[in-house]
């Protein structure tokens, strides 16, 4: 900043960011502290950003969806006491909910929002959270902290054992596998 | 260096002691510490880089809203030195103002991440490097004196333009409306504007060397852009439905605001380097439509880069830059080789590509130094 620019103009251009900064502080920090936190399962794997560094990126299980055909919905209702999600539904127009989530085009998932989301997470704990993510006797669950205006926000995630009933249905959705497609016997000219 | 020459010219006898200790008073007071300064650059480039990784750590351990607070104060820290500070400190020294300038940008962008970790927004990446841009582009463009903070303003405003363009499709059901594929033109190709702004601030302000090097980024970002499209053209990118590249007049608009740059350059800089350099930037206005028109055709695309490429070496030759002279000989030489492979379909037409590759770059090589000797000047002067 030279001479022949105006004090005025300097003193601004060194104000704005940190006026600008501050403000987007005290934006994230309070939206942030709004909303009634759910858990919903998950399942997930580590890249990284640019800017933010590691995250966690996961796909969302949520109870009650089979799986989504198509196109994935903008709007989910959940339903259960917070923070126990007992089943989500797709969210019609005009029907009353009282805890909705709903995707937001403008963020960095667009329409994929309510199928993937992701997590900052430290280097370290981003690197252990992707073994125990490969753990098939656990299920991981996140908390989303749900505002009244659909938005979302995951902040946090943990790990628990799998039920009885969760074990028999994973075993069930496996053996089809094995037994369909067994791996052929190998050719005679690989035997040694 | 020019202390070891007068030197010499002395003991030659071409000039007398007298000359001799003028011209060596004069080199030392005007001397310009060109490879200090580049040094002084690559350290707050690291020091810029460093800070986002180790931002980009997340330390858990550590509350979020005392870490944001030592950042911010940091910022603050550095913005209080800069306003104050200023004017002594580039007496002494720009290229510590030029340092610290870019230190604290590079800390701004990082604050940006570090909000992103602890409150976990995850929005597209153009929308913090928006916000940025807005809240210290005035503070680069106001204080800026060299490279890195020229690089940080027009670096920031391509690297947003293209994230942008990239988000904005990147999750579309279907392919884009037209209405968008022109947006996104317009919004690539707008970088291109620091041209003529930073051509019309070169004359007028102190620090003429921070415009010529945001002129000459936003140069590079044009004849970059330029080449890009006819790499497009060879490789088949023009034309299909899903893509940026569908339409002919998004092509259109992206010439319209080359050639508005290469005008405003040639208006506002008068004289033979601001004539070449506006004449550059409007040449590149009329290859994207070109490449479009020359999609999937292998030699006319190929000859549309070393057209462009060997205006370029025209350019450089009547306004004296030898640097990009050779850069032009070079590049145009490097695509003649990539084009014999490109037509090449077994070993020995490739090997007989090569050697009618080889064959030509050595007539080209041959040209340039004819030309070079024809017409460039003995005197080399250095700069665009």
């Amino acid at each position: 900043m030279s001479r022949h620019v105006p004090a005025l103009a300097r003193l601004a251009a060194v104000l704005l960011p940190l006026a600008g900064l501050g403000a987007l502080w005290f934006q994230s920090d309070s939206h942030y502290r709004t909303g009634t936190e759910w858990e919903v399962p998950i399942q997930g794997y580590d890249p990284r950003d640019y800017l933010r560094g590691h995250y966690l990126e996961f796909s969302y299980d949520w109870p009650g969806i089979d799986e989504f055909r198509d196109v994935p919905p903008a709007g989910l209702c959940l339903e259960g006491t917070a923070p126990k999600l007992e089943r989500a539904t797709v969210l019609k127009p005009g029907a009353a909910c009282a805890h909705s989530v709903r995707t937001d085009a403008s963020g960095v998932y667009g329409w994929d929002a309510l199928v993937v989301g992701r997590l900052y997470l430290d280097q370290n704990r981003a690197a252990v959270l992707d073994e125990q993510l490969r753990d098939r006797d656990q299920r991981a669950i996140v908390t989303i902290r749900q505002r009244e205006d659909g938005s979302f926000t995951a902040i946090s995630i943990r790990f628990r054992p799998l039920t009885a009933a969760e074990k028999a249905e994973r075993d069930e959705l496996n053996r089809p596998v094995e037994e369909v497609s067994p791996l052929p016997p190998p050719p005679p000219i690989m035997e040694n | 260096m020019s202390a070891r020459k007068i030197a010499t010219w002395h003991e030659a006898g071409l000039i007398d002691a007298a000359t001799r200790d003028r011209l060596l008073a004069y080199e030392t007071a005007h001397a310009r510490p060109l490879a200090l300064w580049a040094v002084f650059g690559i350290g707050a480039l690291a020091i810029g880089l460093g800070l986002v990784s180790v931002i980009a750590a997340n330390w858990e351990e550590i509350p979020g809203q005392l870490r944001l607070g030592v950042h911010l104060a940091l910022i603050a820290g550095a913005l209080a030195g800069l306003f104050l500070r200023e004017q002594r400190l580039a007496e002494t020294s720009p290229w510590a103002v030029e340092a610290l300038v870019f230190v604290t940008a590079a800390l701004g962008l990082t604050f940006f991440g570090h909000l992103g970790q602890v409150y976990q927004t995850s929005s597209p990446l153009w929308q913090p490097l928006a916000a940025w841009l807005v809240l210290f582009a005035p503070l680069l463009l106001l204080t800026g004196r060299s490279w890195p903070a020229a690089l940080a303003v027009l670096g920031g405003t391509v690297w947003c333009a293209w994230d942008y363009a990239i988000a904005r499709t990147g999750y579309l059901a279907g392919p884009p409306g037209t209405g968008l594929v022109l947006w996104i033109a317009l919004v690539t190709a707008l970088p291109v504007l620091f041209a003529p702004a930073a051509a019309w601030l070169r004359g007028r302000g102190e620090r003429p060397d921070f415009w010529r090097r945001l002129e000459q980024l936003a140069l590079a970002y044009a004849v970059a852009g330029a080449s890009f499209a006819t790499a497009v053209a060879s490789g088949d990118g023009f034309g299909h439905d899903e893509g940026l590249t569908r339409d002919w007049t998004s092509m259109a608009v992206i010439g319209a605001v080359a050639l508005a740059a290469g005008l405003g350059v040639m208006a506002v800089r008068p004289g033979t380097s601001g004539r070449m350099a506006g004449a550059i930037i409007a040449g590149t206005a009329a290859v994207p439509l070109l490449a479009y028109a020359l999609n999937d055709l292998d030699v006319p695309a190929a000859l549309l880069f070393m057209v462009l490429w060997a205006g370029i070496a025209a350019a450089a030759l009547v306004a004296h830059w030898r640097g990009v002279f050779q850069l032009a000989v070079a590049a145009i030489a490097l695509r003649l080789i990539i084009l014999s492979f490109e037509l090449a379909s077994d070993l020995l037409l490739s090997g007989f590509g090569l050697i009618v590759a080889g064959v030509l770059i050595l007539g080209v090589a041959w040209a340039a130094v004819k030309v070079s000797k024809t017409f460039a000047p003995r005197t080399t002067e250095a700069g665009v």
